[in-house]
């Protein structure tokens, strides 16, 4: 099937009112969602996967891919207005875009971060179609221990890159590697870890431990900090930039999008990561760096057009390899397995329409995003100045309703809660809670990989394939590399802090 | 350890890993590196559930590639690197505590979660909603009767109408089938 017969399944999936009203929908609750401090894509979308429970499945994943994709301009929003990013990402587009508000220029700091997250998420999904389908089809040549492989180098570098200790997010991914070998064993049928209780057979079901992992140790976490303060709003300006302004930084929205799609392919990178490079990349070429964290349009669109992009990127190794590239990538694995779909090779040839159908909603769904962008963005404030004390009693319930939905087991809202717990004590001692996640979605395939491929071919198969044998190694060195990176800067700080005390 | 793998041993197994966590938290909470005693909570519970599951693993067939493989290749790891960060804890080599919040506000919130969860079976889910957040959005400080009131009771009919009517969600309705079934 050539790609212009592919993206005519795809744009039949996404034509007609249901789809359209979806993506619409979508893309209101993304930018509602990411311009709410504490609510990250990650949450958003694991609170919104209940409610696709009963969709198509295509129809269930346009609507997240859409909230996706929208909730990374959202956080944009308070970030430009009251300077609080509303997903970490946005904390780069708060460097220029608050001191714009600032000197009341709002409307050209808004209307520059939606500009260049639309052209960023068009460009990253142009790379996602060019990347996903030709790697899709050599994918399909994997065998088990190569597959392992991959899975172990996804693990790898989501420890390597998260930020922080690195010691700390393997345990978190050990964590839940082992919550993920609770329940029947898939090749011998043997129930493991299961203390003889029938609702532990099936493991934990993966949702209520995101929406526990993701929404309800924010909440908890919030009522550990919580000062009762308001959230305060000035009056602001609506006038966007003109059309010289955009031309002015055209070169910078291109090549902070595709820095943004390449950082976003690696697993563990992620949209910060990608909007802080391109800042920097693009402070370094620009020919008024000293404007840069003092009201830069080129900042904004350095940072907004990056982490736009990258959600084009991270998707990239989930469609093709069912490898998550982000956490909320982690979640969307976990919308596809709800609707008994497996993404990777096999989803291309089985089932072109959800994968045609989701890059064609990526696609309108950049288009509605600006359309409701320009013309939204003065309700959506109003909308995220709900108080705190009205919102989080909210998402509570939203999250307790969503577990239940998905089995109608109160077994399930108890695991949400558990989860929330053991989200909240992992944040609170530097513990990473996506690795956990992550953990949890390649569990299996890790597993499953490696034990068939030593029943097929012996332990020596990982060194007899050539192409595991390489990803292993890489696999290696990115555990080992940035442990070793962090024991020389203990190293050095306390060398550093022994020499202050001896003068 | 196959005795410790199953019945009373796995018990006593699990006793012993209990106390031997709480005693290594305690004796860091009372040492000269107390301020890293929060620190080894995670490190110390992650060892203790990892050797619990390792005594159960000696239950499960013996081959090559088998259900137990998998598990103790995590385990291992999990011990090993928990291991190392206790080790940082004692040696004061790792991040301090963070100073400590309104622990008590997110005590009562948490128990106010938990005890919203056991009422949704007695009194059912849409009471029980209608009260949590009620209370909920009380203890938050919100004090304005209507909006609360326009915001449980509005929540309450989305959901009913979304999740019992549209999605047909078998939402437990409590003591309220009881009355239905009579």
């Amino acid at each position: 099937m050539d790609l212009a017969e592919s993206f005519t399944i795809g744009f039949s999936v996404i034509l007609g009112w249901k789809p359209i009203v979806i993506i619409i929908v979508g893309v209101i609750i993304g930018i509602l969602a990411g311009a709410m401090p504490g609510l990250s894509p990650s949450t958003a979308v694991a609170l919104l996967v209940p409610f696709s429970y009963t969709m198509s499945p295509a129809l269930a994943l346009i609507l997240l891919t859409s909230i996706y994709i929208a909730s990374n301009y959202g956080g944009s929003i308070t970030a430009v207005l009251i300077n609080t990013p509303g997903t970490p990402s946005a904390a780069v587009t708060a460097f220029d875009g608050y001191p714009l508000t600032q000197q009341g220029k709002a409307g050209k700091g808004l209307g520059t971060a939606l500009v260049a997250s639309t052209i960023g998420g068009a460009i990253g999904v142009a790379i996602l179609i060019l990347f996903a389908v030709p790697l899709a089809r050599i994918a399909l040549k994997f065998s088990p221990a190569d597959y392992f492989a991959l899975a172990l180098f996804g693990l790898a570098t989501v420890a390597s890159m998260s930020r922080g200790n690195v010691l700390k997010s393997m345990i978190a991914i050990l964590f839940g590697l082992i919550i993920k070998t609770i329940g029947i064993d898939p090749i011998s049928g043997v129930s493991r870890f299961t203390f003889d209780n029938d609702l532990l057979y099936d493991g934990f079901t993966l949702i209520p431990a995101l929406i526990g992992l993701f929404a309800v140790s924010v909440v908890f976490e919030k009522f550990e900090s919580w000062t009762g303060a308001g959230r305060v709003l000035d009056k602001i300006d609506n006038k966007l930039p003109s059309l010289a302004e955009f031309m002015k930084i055209k070169y910078t929205i291109l090549r902070s999008s595709i820095i943004g799609t390449i950082i976003g392919i690696f697993p563990g990178a992620g949209a910060t990561i990608a909007a802080f490079i391109s800042y920097d990349m693009s402070k370094r070429a620009s020919s008024e760096p000293e404007k840069f964290g003092h009201g830069s349009l080129e900042g904004v669109a350095a940072a907004e057009s990056a982490n736009s992009s990258s959600v084009g990127g991270a998707l990239v190794p989930l469609l093709a390899l069912g490898i998550p590239g982000s956490a909320t990538d982690a979640v969307l694995l976990g919308a596809f397995m709800l609707h008994d779909l497996v993404p990777g090779p096999m989803l291309f040839q089985n089932n072109p329409e959800i994968v045609y159908g989701i890059f064609s909603a990526l696609i309108v769904a950049n288009i509605v995003m600006l359309i409701i962008g320009l013309y939204g963005n003065r309700l959506f404030i109003k909308v995220v100045t709900v108080p705190e004390a009205v919102m989080f009693p909210l998402i509570l319930v939203i999250a307790i309703i969503g577990s239940f939905a998905v089995n109608g087991s109160m077994f399930d809202v108890g695991a949400c809660i558990g989860f929330g717990m053991i989200g909240w004590l992992f944040k609170r001692y530097g513990f990473p809670v996506a690795p956990i996640v992550l953990g949890i979605v390649l569990g299996k395939m890790v597993e499953e990989n490696f034990r068939r491929a030593v029943m097929m071919d012996g332990y020596g198969t990982f060194y007899r394939d050539k192409l595991a044998f390489i990803v292993l190694l890489v696999a290696l060195f990115s555990f080992v590399w940035p442990l070793y990176k962090s024991w020389r800067h203990h190293r050095k700080t306390r060398g550093d802090s022994t020499k202050s005390e001896t003068t | 350890m196959e005795y410790f793998s199953a019945g009373s041993g796995l018990v006593l197994w699990s006793s012993l890993l209990f106390l031997a966590g709480c005693g290594t938290v305690l004796a860091l909470r009372f040492s000269k590196k107390k301020d890293y005693a929060g620190q080894a909570i995670v490190p110390t519970a992650m060892i203790a559930l990892s050797l619990l599951l390792w005594a159960i693993t000696f239950s499960f067939p013996s081959e090559e590639a088998g259900p137990a493989v998998v598990p103790r290749l995590w385990i291992f790891w999990s011990v090993l690197l928990a291991g190392i960060l206790l080790l940082f804890c004692f040696t004061g080599r790792t991040d301090k505590d963070p100073g400590s919040g309104r622990l008590g506000f997110l005590l009562t919130g948490v128990i106010l979660t938990i005890g919203y969860f056991f009422s949704i079976e007695i009194l059912g889910y849409f009471i029980s909603s209608f009260l949590f957040l009620a209370l909920l959005m009380y203890l938050l400080s919100y004090r304005k009767p209507l909006v609360v009131f326009l915001v449980c009771s509005g929540w309450v009919l989305f959901s009913y109408i979304i999740f019992y009517k549209l999605l047909y969600i078998q939402l437990p309705l409590g003591f309220i089938e009881n009355f239905m079934y009579q």
